[in-house]
């Protein structure tokens, strides 16, 4: 059994580039499901400025389960991972709220008194906003860990 | 680039009748912006072996 498991993490360890894209996309899967539910059905909600974390945190431990096979098994490098992810997560978030504010603060400085205006796609902007920066912020985090990630070559 | 223009995705959270693709929900941008960062991640990512020099593919 335990040479069964020590296979398998040989295994997981030595995958080609595309196998370890499929490998992160099905924990990733895991990851997004359990962020859009587990607050709303079991999970404490753990909100840092009105912030829910858990997200960030699921998706840092699946960063954090890649850096440890494929990278580094310290855990320090790890813990970075986690908090840089978690850090992405809370930025982007407050940024698409903040640009989503600020976008309804000038459409009602510019409608008739008394109108309350809305325009679509002000979400899908605001999302762009925070994905620049959440993206930002974890390429940041894991260049940290792995100096060849920002590498387009790679 | 991946995670920024998926963000567009945050437009489905709106719940409302003014587009078909306002279905109140953050499941989509989750599944959407999680699984296309973390394949990118998994390709891009460079494995190391234990001395610290890039392990043979």
């Amino acid at each position: 059994m335990t040479s069964f498991v020590g296979a398998a993490l040989m295994g997981l360890s030595n995958a080609s580039a595309s196998n370890r894209a499929i490998i992160l996309a099905a924990l990733a899967i895991v990851s997004a499901t359990l962020s859009n539910f587990a607050p709303t059905l079991w999970a404490p909600p753990l909100v840092f400025v009105n912030t829910p974390l858990l997200p960030g945190i699921y998706f840092g431990m699946v960063l954090g389960l890649a850096i440890w096979f494929w990278v580094s098994r310290s855990a320090l490098k790890i813990l970075t991972v986690i908090l840089s992810t978690v850090i992405a997560w809370a930025a982007a978030k407050i940024t698409a709220e903040h640009a989503f504010e600020a976008i309804q603060h000038m459409l009602e400085e510019i409608a008739a008194p008394g109108k309350t205006p809305t325009i679509n796609f002000v979400l899908a902007v605001s999302g762009v906003l925070g994905g620049l920066v959440g993206s930002t912020i974890l390429t940041f985090g894991l260049s940290l860990v792995c100096k060849e990630f920002g590498a387009f070559e790679n | 680039m991946p995670g920024t223009a998926l963000g567009v995705l945050l437009e489905l959270l709106a719940k409302d009748d003014k587009l078909a693709l306002h279905l109140g929900t953050l499941l989509p941008l989750f599944l959407a912006w999680q699984v296309t960062v973390a394949a990118i991640i998994g390709y891009c990512i460079v494995p190391r072996s234990g001395d610290g020099k890039l392990a043979p593919h």
